[in-house]
């Protein structure tokens, strides 16, 4: 396979995962619109916290958690 | 819906609280009694509104006031047991040109980044900031308009913005003024991203 063949595959897939993404999110919406208040808030809560609870534990230092946080900000702002 | 509207521009808010909505409410009740005006934004509305997602930092955006009322908000965090993870509190006036972390004692994770309002986007999401109403705990905190943070969001142009933007748009899409949706897409400039939104 040449370069321009495997640049070809990894962007039909990454389109096809953000597509997946997308899917997933329209469901959850759905899933909130449709469910009681009691059922989706439980999952989205414990979804929240135990991400929460994970970052806590691990043992990164504030210097590197700044400079994510900043990259994340230049790139986001890239065209 | 299931426990999550905007009505009459709230957004009323039935589920219980997580970790994030605690520290905002937190902050929120603090930055009240020293009177400085202030609004949530970005991710944090997102997950506020039902997103299935965690962040490890909370958006939020104040007024400039004076030196003298960032002593007495500095003041009273620290009396209620929040930090400055990155630097001390003490240096909140001079830091938040950038932005300044606060946090519960000893804690990094959540954290809020506080910064001043600085170009006309921030002073609109402060000026036309809405309630959101957190009924199970009956707490209020001001949030951008939704219209503003899809739009800034499109722009922003990452996965997880567009994401977060498609979330906010279909939960409320008949309730979100459109009008103002689409002013606020035509001065960001983000004309294409939003028709791509409208097709998902």
């Amino acid at each position: 396979m040449n370069n321009s063949n495997k640049r070809d595959t990894l962007e039909a897939k990454h389109q096809q995962n953000r597509n997946q993404r997308l899917d997933s999110i329209k469901r959850w919406v759905e899933f909130i619109k449709t469910h009681d208040v009691d059922e989706w808030g439980d999952q989205q809560n414990r979804l929240v916290d135990s991400q929460l609870e994970s970052a806590r534990q691990s043992e990164l230092d504030i210097e590197h958690r700044r400079q994510v946080a900043k990259a994340g900000r230049e790139h986001s702002r890239s065209p | 819906m299931g426990g999550i509207e905007l009505l009459d521009g709230t957004l009323v808010v039935d589920r219980d609280p997580n970790d994030l909505d605690e520290l905002a409410i937190q902050f929120s009740s603090q930055l009240n009694d020293v009177g400085i005006n202030h609004v949530f934004i970005s991710g944090y509305v997102a997950i506020l509104t039902g997103r299935a997602r965690a962040t490890e930092d909370i958006d939020v955006l104040i007024e400039r006031t004076s030196t003298d009322k960032i002593d007495q908000l500095v003041a009273e965090l620290t009396g209620e047991g929040l930090w400055g993870p990155a630097m001390p509190l003490d240096s909140m006036a001079e830091m938040l040109d950038d932005n300044i972390w606060v946090a519960r004692d000893g804690e990094m994770v959540p954290h809020l980044e506080v910064k001043f309002v600085s170009d006309e986007y921030d002073r609109s999401s402060l000026e036309n900031r809405i309630t959101a109403h957190l009924t199970t705990v009956d707490a209020e905190i001001p949030i951008g308009p939704l219209e503003l943070q899809i739009a800034y969001k499109l722009y922003l142009n990452t996965p997880k913005d567009f994401e977060d933007a498609v979330h906010i748009h279909s939960l409320f899409e008949e309730s979100l003024s459109i009008p103002q949706l689409e002013r606020w897409v035509r001065k960001i400039g983000v004309e294409d991203d939003y028709e791509q939104l409208k097709q998902t």
